[in-house]
């Protein structure tokens, strides 16, 4: 059997040049505006999209927005600003 | 807000996607770098989505990959609207028209104001300035403000500083007038100190010169206070520049007749607004004033552009005060002291002149009418020096 994952060199050096880790290792960071606006720093891609339920591929996993009303207000290739009322926030 | 502006400058397109993979076909539009905004998937199969035209030409190949229909549903943005207008002849005449009205409407000078005037006439420096060149509804751009100043300064001797500023269709002409200098009479030059007007001499200091005053003298203008001939030691006469100071008392008066019935005006409380519009020369008035007797405000608006550009154009507030007249029937003692405080205003004292006493007299002319007169006493400093001209010299007692 295999021990415990180590933690990984990457983050090992960012740690200690304190880097921040969502640019060192790209991270998703994640702001959210009062349940009216969040967005993601970070993301890799969009893997579904409806009014309910955004989910998107970040290195951290998937993140699902679930909700009433959302819609992409901008997206660039790196952040993704989600307009709508967000409901929870959470990771698969 | 900035982004939908410049968004809107730039020009973009409401997109209708149909397709199975509209995630993956926006992963792949994302990544090719094309921003796009407001996606919106309305059912499984559709989404809207905005995106900017160079964006829309380069969805083509992610389109093919994915199978996506891409639908312009609307062009939106300045350029696409005024590619819609563009056979609008009426539209474009008339955008370029009010351009070249307003820059040319705005190269004039619509209005001077000057600033600074003490004792010369505005109508004079306004007068001096259009013989100048420069008057209301002359083009800006010809007008040389340095070669404006210089012309000014000689043409209108009082002035000692002059400053023109254009702003926008308004200028501002700034000025400072010369102090005359007083005559100086060189000191190698003889003289006497005589005096500028009548009064009681109360205190005296001849510096050079001989006094012909003692306290208490009373004088009349024009007489000898300190004179310039001085007796020398060995019995002969010398002509010297006179110098010291004189003061006296001094008294100013003004004495005028009144009726004793005084008669004033008061408020109703009754106001009516009249509005005047003046467009240049032409003036259209709206509306009249209702009351016999009224008291009048006035205020002026003019119509700007861009805070600078004035138009000759403006409307005229009105305010009329309705009023009732009622009088009062005076004592003469309140007579004296009210009518006295008016009189007071009006007498002019010199401005280095000291004031100790303010006095109010009457005398009664008859049942309705009364003389006041209003007496101001000062102390003030009455020499003033007078060369001792060739010919007294002859005439006189030297040598």
């Amino acid at each position: 059997m295999r021990k415990q994952k180590r933690t990984p060199l990457r983050e090992k050096i960012a740690d200690a040049a304190e880097i921040p880790k969502e640019v060192a290792l790209s991270l998703p960071k994640i702001t959210v505006l009062a349940g009216k606006e969040a967005s993601v720093e970070n993301y890799k891609g969009i893997i579904s999209l409806d009014t309910t339920c955004i989910r998107l591929y970040t290195a951290a996993g998937i993140l699902c927005l679930s909700g009433e009303g959302l819609d992409i207000s901008a997206m660039t290739g790196e952040d993704i600003y989600i307009q709508g009322v967000i409901r929870k926030i959470e990771f698969e | 807000m900035f982004f939908t502006l410049f968004h809107y400058i730039k020009g973009f397109l409401d997109l209708k996607l149909t397709g199975l993979y509209l995630e993956r076909f926006l992963n792949l539009c994302v990544k090719s770098g094309i921003y796009i905004w407001h996606v919106r998937k309305e059912s499984p199969k559709e989404a809207t989505a905005r995106v900017s035209i160079p964006g829309f030409f380069r969805m083509r190949e992610a389109s093919r990959k994915t199978g996506t229909r891409v639908r312009i549903l609307r062009k939106r943005g300045l350029p696409m609207f005024l590619h819609r207008h563009r056979r609008r002849k009426g539209f474009i005449i008339g955008f370029i028209l009010f351009a070249l009205i307003l820059t040319f409407l705005s190269s004039f000078v619509w209005s001077i104001e000057i600033d600074g005037t003490e004792k010369i006439d505005k109508n004079i420096i306004r007068n001096a300035l259009s013989s100048c060149g420069f008057r209301e509804g002359v083009i800006k751009y010809n007008i040389k403000v340095s070669e404006l100043k210089e012309d000014m300064l000689r043409t209108v001797p009082e002035l000692s500083w002059i400053w023109v500023e254009i702003k926008g269709t308004r200028a501002f002409v700034h000025v400072r007038e010369k102090t005359p200098a007083p005559p100086i009479v060189p000191l190698d030059r003889p003289c006497n100190i005589v005096a500028k007007t009548d009064g009681v001499i109360t205190d005296f200091v001849a510096s050079r010169g001989t006094p012909k005053i003692e306290k208490g003298t009373v004088v009349k203008k024009g007489s000898l206070l300190i004179s310039g001939t001085v007796e020398t030691k060995h019995g002969g006469t010398l002509l010297v520049h006179a110098e010291g100071s004189v003061k006296a008392k001094t008294w100013y008066t003004k004495t005028e007749s009144f009726p004793l019935l005084y008669k004033t005006e008061t408020q109703t409380g009754n106001e009516k607004n009249i509005y005047k519009v003046h467009i240049g020369n032409f003036t259209l008035p709206l509306g009249s004033v209702p009351y016999t007797s009224y008291r009048t405000e006035h205020e002026e608006k003019r119509l700007h552009l861009f805070g600078d550009v004035y138009l000759p154009i403006w409307y005229e507030k009105t305010s009329a005060y309705e009023t009732e007249s009622a009088s009062v029937l005076f004592t003469p003692e309140e007579a004296t002291s009210f009518y006295g405080e008016k009189l007071l205003k009006e007498i002019t004292i010199p401005p280095l002149a000291e004031i100790i006493n303010t006095e109010y007299t009457y005398i009664l002319n008859d049942n309705e009418t009364i003389s006041v007169t209003c007496t101001v006493s000062c102390i003030e400093e009455i020499g003033e020096i007078r060369e001792i001209l060739e010919e007294s010299k002859n005439d006189g007692e030297i040598f």
